[in-house]
This record gives C-alpha cells, structure tokens and sequence, in this order.
C-alpha cells in the first residue's frame, strides 16, 4: 500500500468537482446558473438539447492528514494530472442521461502511473416538476481493467453506484418575468457513493453560494464540500492512506471558482479548490481549467 | 363557376383571379364548417352567402367566431406545458380532437416575450402526414401581453377585410383533457403552403424580416448585408439576388416614378394597404422588422404581409426604460401622424409619389367610411358582374369599430376568469377595452383633420414627410417639456348628441363633450394649457400630485345653459415625454377639480390610466361662467 499516493477518491472528487462547475454555467445566460454539490448537478437540459464538457485538473500534495486530523508532511510532492470528458442528453423534459470518463496521471515522486478513469452512466431527474434546479442523480461506475491492476488505480477496480440529490433556492420566474436576479443564489445536495466488493462507500455533501458578477457574464461561486467514508471500512485507522478505501476517511474542502460565457451556448471556468481538513487523507490544491458547449435538437 | 372563371381568366390580373378563386373555396369552406356539427359560436353575422352570381358578388362574411379547440395529453405534461421555466423548450406528446378523431402531435411553447408569463402561446406540430383543417401546425398565441385579447384580432380582421394576403385568423377556447385553458388565437402558419391556398403558388420566394437585428428596413445602409436583416425563409437557400436586386430598385427610383415601379413589382394594394393599416392602429413597431415579402412566381409580383401587433391602438414603446419596460408600460398616443415606426424607403416614397398617396387616401378614406372604394375589375368583369364593395368599408368609423369591439368583450369578459393562467398584470379588462375604444374615438377624429380636413388658411393639415427638423439639437435622453395653449371653438347646436373639440392648426382633438342639453345654439370655447405645473390649486393639493395640465371651458353665446358629459385627455407618450407630476403615485387616484365662482369643488371622475382619458358627467355650465379644471391625486 502507497502512503505516498493521492487516492482515486481525491481524483475523483476532483473530476466531479470541476465537472459539476462546468456542468453549472450550461445554461442560457441571463438564468442564474448555479454550481452544484461534487457529485451531482442541478440543472436539467431541456429535452433533445446536448452539453459536452472537457477539461483538465493539476494537484498537489505536500503533506496529508492522519488518522487523528494532524497533518503530516511528505517526503516528496505528489502531484496529478486529470483530464476528462463529461456528455449529457436531454432526454425528455423529465429525465437526462450523463455519461463521463477520464485520464489520470498520477506522480508520488518516486513512480508515476496513468490510465483511463472509470466510465460513468446516469440519469438525472427532476425533484421539482416546475422548477429547475432540483434534481435527483443515479449513476453507475463502471470499472477500467487497468486501474484494477494497477498499485495507482483510482476506483479501485470496483462497480458502484452513485446517488444524491440538489437543491437551489431561485426565485419563481413568474412572480417577476424578466428580473435578473441580482441577489445571492444559495445551494446544497447531499449524496452517497457505494461500491462492490465490499470496498467502503462515502456520503457526501456540499454548500454553495454563486452571484453574478460586472455582468451576466460573469459568475462567481464558492463552495465548501464535505465527505465521510462509511461501513465496510476496516476498525480503527491507519497513519497512511492510499489507494485502499478500507480505511476510514474524512475530508473538508473548499474551492472557488470564475465562469465566464463565451457566447449562448459555450463557457469556460477557472477553479481553484483547496482541502481545509481531513482524517487518512491528502491536503490538496488543485487548479481547473474546463470548457463546456451545448447545442439544440 | 370554373367555367365562368376560364372565361375571364385572360382579363384579370393574376391577383385578382388568385383572390376569386380563393373566395370561392373559402366560401364552400365556410359552409360546410357551418353544417358540421362542432362547437361555433357565431355572435354576429352580417353576410353569409358568397357566390359567383350575375349581377354581382356578395360580400364576404365578417363576423365574430369563438370556436373550440380540444386537446388530449398527459395531465402532468399539460401542467409542465405551462408552469416549466420559461426558456425550457421541451415538446410533449399531444392529440388534438377533431370531430372524434385524434390527431397526434407534439406540443412546445413558442414566442419569446409571451413565454415569460404563465399563460403562453404554443404551436401543435402534427405528425408526419396529419392534418388538422389543412394545417399541419396549429400555432396558438396567448395574447398573454395585451390584456384587452382584441388588438391582434381586430388589425387582422381589417387586413382580411381589405383583401390582403393574410392567414386565417380565429379565437379558440383552448380545452385541454376537458378542462378550459384559456382564449386563444390562432394564426394559421405563414409558409407556402398558405401562399399556395391563396392562389400565389408555393414556390416563391420567402423573407421574413430578422426581429433581432431590426435592420430590415430597405435602407441604401442596409442592402449589402441582407442575410443579416433577413431570413429566407422559401427556398431555403443563401440566394438572396432577388431581394437584393428589389431593394436596389427600391432605392434607385425616384419618387415620381415610384407607382410605375411599384406596379411592376408588387401587389400594389398590398403596399397601401399596409401603410393604411399601420396608420389606423398607430403601430410604430414595424417597417424594420415584423413584416414578410413573398415573392410569387405565379403573378410576378411581390407582396408584403405584415405581423406582430402588441405594440398598437395606442400602445407606445419607451425608447428609454430598460426591458422589459420598454415594451411593457403605460404609454400611449393616438396622435403620431402616417409616417410613423421606423424609416423605410418603401414607405416613404409610396406616401411621397402623388397617385400612390392618393390611393393611400382613398383607402385611409374608405375604411373611415366616408367614401366607398370599389374592388378593381378587369373588362370582362365589369360587363358580367356589378362592381363590388371593396371590404373594410367604414371598419374604423366609431358606431362600426365600437360595435365590433363591444361583441368581443361580451363573449371573452364572461369567461375570463375561468382562464387557468394568468397572462401580463395590468388594468382590469373593462379598462383595456374602454382604452380601444376612446383610441378609436380619438384617432378616428384626429386622423380625418390631419388627412382629409383643410386648415382655416384652406392649406392641408398633413403632408407626408413635410416637416420642420429641430433648429437646435433635442437630446432624446432628456425629458422634454413642449409648453402649449391650445385653444378651441366649436358650434354646438341643441340637437347635436356630441361634439369634439378640436385644435384647428395642429387637427389634436383636445376635449369631447356628450351634450345632455342645451337651450340655444352656441359657441363653446376650451382652452387647454400643456405641460405646465397648475398654479392655482385646492387647498392641501401640491402641484407635483397634478397633471401638469390645465383647462379652461366656458360659453361664448349670452344666456346660454349647457349641461354635458365631458373627456379630457392628458400625455403620457413616453418616460421623456408626459403631463403625470411627479408625486402622482396612483393615476387612479387622479379626480378632476373644477373652480367656479372662485371656489374648488371635487367632480366625480371616472378615469382610464391606459387611455389617459378623464371622464365626468353631468357638467353644468352658463354663459357667465369660466370653468378651470385640473386634475390631481389627494
């Protein structure tokens, strides 16, 4: 087991992450597009419309937090590339399909390694038949042999499932037709990852705030994310962490970013996310740089 | 009928024929919808029978229908439908009942202003292979933002009237799985396929003018960049060598060989007629986009269909509050002269070419009911057939307009609440429609002074494009104050049921008067000072809490009692240009004040905020007195 190692579940998130910023600014410009909770977006494409997302992630790691939340200092830096690819159909007003993969490149400065990302499917629903926004999310991981031989393999070789759901407080459109809401939009989802094997799940959570800024061009957003790992974990902790998710694991993380709409259909976004505390797991910076387009049936 | 059609086919211009042939099948249409056992309510009904006869044609049928319109869908989809964000553009499935057959479709929501409100406009597009009365889309428009749900209908209504290409235009009660949605209006969907049902072929070529970039305006600026300002929409291809080369005619000819240009080129009746329309409902909003030119391969000709009628009979965009208050407000005018909406050298030349502005007038003249035109007749017509009324005749003189509107709000102010969506908030209906009829009382008057009525120096009130620019600059971002007294005489006689009063040399109608009675012919003097804060004011009354107007009515005849009802109006043409004091914080709060005898005393009023109208009944006055009326918010 690699000490040294940035674990899948911090690429993941990380992938998510800047999945889910991109994910937020995929809609018309003058609506309020807010960004969503790491694993699930809040926004339903309208029926027959298509988004595309790419984008890549850099982290590092200097130090990482143990067992008992004290933090520790690697001997060398880790570092990690992602790169990903995020599609998502409108279906029908009611229901979305999403499907993302990716490419990691780990480096814990004495080996290096990279793969495909696991595959994921999902659909999406709608919490609120009215209102956009509120969304349900189910989503199948579906391993990549390579990972599941490899030291590095983020995911672990493992199926999964991912669940959650989000929430946005925006205002009703019909009360005031027309209004750019200037204000604040506050939001949340809460959410679950499980896997087979026996491998331990996580529960997962996330606050934001997101407020246009100089024009409706510009976004701002600020998230602090949170997540748990649960039952299948093995008793007690370990001084290490890795890519061994049978270890129990905490993690508190922050990041902002800035959206800016290139045109109707297409945007890019800058990210920066830092972990603010952890137990058995990496202190992370990251920096995101992503690019996303949709276009009409 | 065929048969007499071949035979004068020859003497007929290609219109006109296209025209026959179409009021025929229009004819047996309508008939046999009257035998079919559906839900019509025809409110009125002037001329039924349409034929083909020797001795002459029969005028069309005009009357008021308010039809039913079934659809079947998911209940859940049916609320979605109507309460989704407004930009989501999802389609659902839908069957529309038809006689007790399903047609099946999709549904979506359409528009981009109305879909902002709840009660939205949305288009039906059947399936592969089906129709529904020969449409293969239903296009429904909400009227969501003209809360009087008639201006649409009524500036169509004229259009067909005078026999302009048009669509067929019809108020629908929407009912969707039983339960009743709201009114709506259906338009049939303009595409060749209804150039073809008129009679002008279906390979045309089609324009449609781009709503977003409001450069269609045939300007010299603008003909080099034509895939900009237009859509073609018929071939759909980028060959746009046609419109290019009309445009370039447009501005290449000078203006006295403008009707022999516009003959060759275009549906002639179609270009006065729709100046002639514009004019009558005061609608700006145009010759720079909401119109479509088809160019028919069948007569040669183009012909321009005008569309988009919110911003009418006296609604006024602001040219500078922000959206969406630019379009939605409390502006209004009647008085802008024919010129008006954007520039437009089709416009402008036609009203400036001396024949083609006395057919201008002639029409303007004919649908005020003062003189009857004719339908235009080819040789062999005039032999066989009596020459028939052109349509439209007297549809803007006010016993005809006000009748037309009243049979409308007598059918669509009964069920309006029971409409399941709300559109735009604004005055209550009753209000809307008073606010459509005192326009036509008021625009009827003004414009027969302005185009017909000499000045008292025997010179013409109006002629197109004859004004005076400004001396100095006018910043248009600055509120303009224009500080008038206008004054008045008219002769009232005792028989006289109402007189209005109007400014002679600027032809402004300026004060109505309903005469109760009268015990001797007299002259009747109003005075009206504008846009000036009163002096003189009730006790506790702040100037800013008036209309910076006042009035001044009295009798010139010695031993005169006069009691009458009387309108006032005041100005509110836009944020920069109005009479509303700047405390007024409910203009329907505003009552009348009349000093008499030195003393103030309150009337009662009766107001339309939309029209900007005060009303108050029951006005007795002498020839000893000087009657001051202002108007102010306690």
């Amino acid at each position: 087991m690699n000490k040294n190692l940035i674990s899948h579940r911090d690429a993941e998130a990380q992938r998510k992450t800047y999945l889910f910023i991109i994910l937020s600014v995929s809609v018309p410009l003058w609506l309020i597009i807010f960004y969503s909770n790491v694993y699930a977006s809040a926004w339903m494409q309208t029926e027959g419309d298509s988004l595309i997302a790419t984008g890549t992630s850099y982290s590092i790691a200097d130090s990482f937090w143990k067992r008992d939340g004290k933090l520790a200092q690697y001997s060398t830096r880790h570092k990690q590339g992602v790169y990903y690819l995020y599609g998502e159909y409108g279906y029908s007003y009611y229901y979305n399909i999403f499907a993302s993969t990716g490419w990691t490149y780990s480096d814990s400065g004495t080996s290096t390694d990279s793969g495909v990302d696991d595959v994921k499917i999902g659909i999406r629903g709608r919490l609120n038949l009215f209102r956009n926004g509120r969304t349900w999310e189910i989503a199948a991981i579906l391993p990549t042999r390579k990972w599941y031989l490899s030291d590095y393999r983020p995911g672990q070789g493992k199926y999964g499932l991912e669940a959650g759901i989000f929430y946005r407080f925006r205002p009703n459109p019909y009360e005031n037709p027309f209004a750019e809401y200037p204000h604040s939009i506050w939001g949340g989802g809460l959410g679950t990852t499980l896997r087979s094997g026996g491998v331990g799940g996580e529960v997962w959570g996330y606050g934001n705030w997101q407020k246009k800024l100089f024009s409706p061009l510009w976004k701002i957003e600020i998230k602090l994310s949170a997540l748990s790992s649960f039952a299948g974990a093995e008793a007690g902790s370990v001084d290490i962490y890795g890519p061994n998710d049978s270890f129990h694991y905490d993690q508190i993380s922050s990041d902002i970013s800035l959206s800016y709409s290139l045109s109707r259909t297409t945007g890019i976004n800058l990210s920066y996310k830092q972990d603010l505390w952890g137990r058995n797991i990496n202190k992370n910076e990251t920096v995101h740089a992503g690019i996303y387009t949709t276009w009409k049936k | 009928m065929e048969e007499i059609i071949r035979f004068w086919n020859t003497n007929f211009t290609n219109i006109q024929m296209a025209r026959i042939k179409t009021k025929i099948k229009t004819s047996i249409f309508s008939i046999s919808s009257y035998s079919c056992n559906s839900f019509i309510r025809v409110i009125r009904v002037q001329v039924l029978f349409f034929g083909l006869t020797v001795g002459g044609l029969q005028a069309e049928a005009s009357e008021i229908q308010f039809k039913t319109l079934e659809l079947e869908m998911d209940s859940r989809d049916a609320e979605v439908l109507f309460r989704k964000e407004p930009y989501d553009t999802s389609s659902f499935p839908v069957a529309v009942v038809d006689e007790g057959k399903r047609i099946h479709g999709r549904v979506e929501v359409i528009g981009q202003f109305s879909r902002n409100f709840l009660k939205k406009s949305i288009l039906i597009k059947l399936d592969e292979g089906q129709k529904w009365q020969g449409n293969k889309k239903i296009s429904l428009k909400s009227m969501s933002t003209d809360l009087s749900y008639m201006r649409e209908w009524l500036t169509w209504n004229l259009i067909s009237s005078l026999g302009m290409v048009s669509p067929r235009v019809e108020y629908y009660r929407l009912n969707i799985n039983k339960q009743f949605i709201g009114f709506f209006l259906f338009i049939e969907w303009i595409d060749t396929s209804m150039f073809d049902r008129l009679g002008l072929g279906k390979d045309g070529e089609f324009y449609n003018t781009n709503d977003e970039t409001y450069c269609g305006d045939m300007s010299p600026d603008n003909q080099n960049r034509l895939q900009e300002c237009w859509a073609k929409l018929s071939p759909k291809d980028k060959d746009y060598t046609s419109l290019k080369k009309l445009i370039e005619g447009i501005n290449e000819t000078p203006v006295e060989d403008f009707d022999k240009f516009l003959t060759k080129h275009f549906d002639v009746d179609s270009v006065i007629n729709w100046l002639v329309v514009n004019t009558i409902i005061s609608n700006g909003d145009t010759y720079n986009k909401n119109y479509f030119l088809y160019f028919s391969k069948k007569t040669g000709k183009w012909v321009v269909i005008p569309w988009d009628f919110d911003l009418s009979f006296g609604r006024n965009a602001d040219p500078v509050l922000p959206f969406p208050r630019n379009i939605l407000n409390d502006n209004y005018t009647y008085f802008y002269p024919p010129e008006l909406g954007s520039p437009n050298p089709l416009k402008e030349k036609t009203l400036k070419n001396k024949q083609l502005f006395n057919a201008f007038k002639n029409r303007i003249s004919h649908v005020f009911g003062i003189t009857m035109e004719r339908e235009s007749q080819g040789f062999f017509e005039k032999l066989f057939i009596k020459d028939k009324p052109l349509g439209g005749f007297a549809w803007f003189r006010p016993d005809e307009f006000q009748s037309r509107v009243t049979a409308l709000e007598n059918i669509v102010g009964r069920d309006l609440t029971k409409e399941r969506y709300p559109g735009s908030k604004g005055e209550p209906f009753e209000q809307q429609v008073e606010a459509l009829q005192l326009y036509n009382q008021w625009r009827y008057v003004l414009l027969k002074k302005l185009i017909f009525d000499p000045t008292p120096f025997n010179t013409a009130h109006w002629l197109p494009y004859f004004i005076f620019p400004p001396l100095s600059p006018v910043d248009m971002t600055k509120r303009q104050t224009i500080p008038l007294i206008l004054s008045t005489t008219a002769e009232v006689l005792p028989t006289d049921k109402s007189v209005v009063l109007m400014e002679e040399l600027l032809a402004r109608p300026i004060g109505m008067l309903d005469i109760q009675s009268l015990n001797k012919p007299a002259r009747v003097r109003l005075e009206v000072e504008t846009e000036r804060a009163p002096e003189s004011l009730p006790a506790g009354i702040h100037p800013s809490k008036c209309i910076q107007r006042i009035w001044y009515l009295d009798i010139k005849t010695p031993d005169t009692i006069l009691k009458v009802n009387m309108q006032l109006d005041y100005l509110q043409e836009s944020s920069l240009h109005h009479e509303i004091g700047e405390q007024i914080t409910d203009e329907r709060g505003l009552s009348l004040w009349v000093m008499q005898n030195y003393k103030w005393r309150k009337l009662k009023t009766s107001i339309n905020t939309l029209a900007n109208v005060l009303k108050t009944e029951a006005l007795e006055l002498t020839s000893s007195d000087l009657l001051r009326f202002i108007a102010c918010e306690e």
